[in-house]
């Protein structure tokens, strides 16, 4: 029996070139689809005002990951800034829709410019296509390129699977 | 036309805890949802409940404050709207406890939301708390406007009490010549229909917001000055009142 889970080509996919997109709902960044580190760069597209069902201003200009989630997961996302002077709020939205009125799942916004921001997911969450926004509700100046750590089972995808 | 789209007075709930408690130990509600549709709280500490001490001969209000975090919020929903595109709604608002210290430190207190963004805005109205370098406590009225800019107009009232209830009122109306008046009172000064504290006026109009879907009244998305300054702040809200057509005024 040989059974592959393709954890080191889901963390080649998300090492992409990000430059090929435009990280914002309807071209986001690369999926997340397990645990792993990758850098994310930032776009000058200012696509969310407000968050979470519009009932947070987000000053920000943005930047978008989508997180394929399955079940069972218990994960959590961390976000540092590579600029000391930006101020970070991090949001993950969904399922399944990509907008300002969109549910958020967490968020955080505790940290001060340069720290890291954190969101734990509670345990189990429905699945489903979530989206991680890197935003501010601080400063609307644009974004800087992150490091973005995803830690626990989302969970990793099965890639293939077969029985010799 | 009097259409009384929807009435979330706490005043309501009051009653309601009075009626279970008895006149000597009158209790507020311990859930907010029905008659709002919701409770939406988050980030940090914070917090939105029924206290005692309505406004109004009322026996409660809100009580909303926010934790240390910039995705804060302590508020309640309202989803009766649909698509509204004439849109009043008043409320009651003590910033007694809260200081007024520094033009930045700001906080949403209302929010009447389209059904989806337009020019990437969501807001129709937003309603927040600001203070000012003199330290003088006011909200600050911004409203959705096709101007080819920023698409918000905006126009900053000084409360008239600083330490004690204001009753805000809003008239909405969307369209190509969309406008937004505004009253913002003493709660014991009456108020009339052709006296507004002002009008907003809406370049460009606000057509394509289309109408007021949800609305959210409490405290919500804090400056860092005003997690500094406010971090122990409360807001307190109460009789709020959203209707199509009718002046809702002072009761």
């Amino acid at each position: 029996m040989k059974k592959s889970i393709a954890h080191a080509a889901l963390l080649a996919t998300l090492l992409a070139a990000p430059a090929a997109f435009a990280q914002t709902c309807a071209a986001p960044g690369p999926t997340i689809t397990g645990p792993g580190t990758f850098n994310a760069t930032c776009t000058s597209a200012d696509e969310f005002n407000s968050i979470c069902s519009g009932s947070v201003t987000a000053v920000g200009t943005s930047a978008v990951y989508p997180v394929q989630v399955g079940n069972p997961n218990n994960f959590s996302i961390t976000v540092t800034p590579s600029v000391n002077t930006y101020d970070h709020a991090i949001f993950l939205i969904g399922p399944n829709s990509c907008l300002q009125t969109t549910p958020c799942v967490a968020e955080d916004d505790a940290a001060p410019a340069g720290q890291p921001e954190t969101i734990n997911i509670p345990a189990n969450t429905p699945s489903g296509t979530y989206y991680l926004v890197i935003d501010s509700t601080a400063s609307a100046v644009g974004c800087v390129p992150s490091s973005i750590v995803v830690t626990g089972t989302v969970p990793v995808s099965l890639k293939n699977f077969s029985i010799e | 036309m009097n259409t009384k789209m929807k009435t979330l007075s706490l005043a309501v709930l009051g009653l309601v805890g009075f009626a279970a408690a008895g006149a000597a130990m009158a209790q507020c509600p311990a859930s907010l949802v029905p008659p709002w549709s919701a409770l939406n709280v988050g980030g940090g500490t914070s917090a939105a409940s029924s206290v005692s001490g309505g406004y109004a001969g009322t026996q409660c209000r809100l009580s909303s404050a926010l934790g240390n975090n910039g995705a804060a919020r302590a508020q309640v929903r309202d989803d009766t709207p649909a698509n509204e595109a004439r849109y009043r709604a008043q409320f009651i608002f003590d910033p007694t406890s809260m200081s007024g210290t520094n033009g930045t430190n700001q906080a949403d207190i209302f929010l009447a939301n389209a059904p989806a963004a337009f020019n990437g805005l969501l807001r129709l109205v937003q309603i927040k708390f600001s203070g000012s370098g003199a330290g003088t406590k006011r909200i600050v009225i911004n409203a959705a406007c096709n101007n080819g800019g920023t698409n918000v107009c905006s126009v900053p009232v000084d409360l008239p009490v600083q330490g004690g209830p204001n009753r805000i009122e809003i008239d909405l109306t969307v369209g190509a010549g969309g406008s937004l008046r505004y009253w913002v009172s003493n709660l014991a000064t009456s108020t009339s229909d052709g006296s507004p504290t002002g009008t907003l006026s809406l370049t460009g109009g606000n057509a394509g917001w289309v109408g007021v879907d949800q609305a959210y009244l409490g405290l919500a998305s804090p400056t860092a000055n005003y997690r500094t300054i406010n971090a122990a702040g409360v807001g307190y809200f109460d009789q709020f009142d959203s209707r199509r057509q009718t002046f809702i005024g002072s009761n």
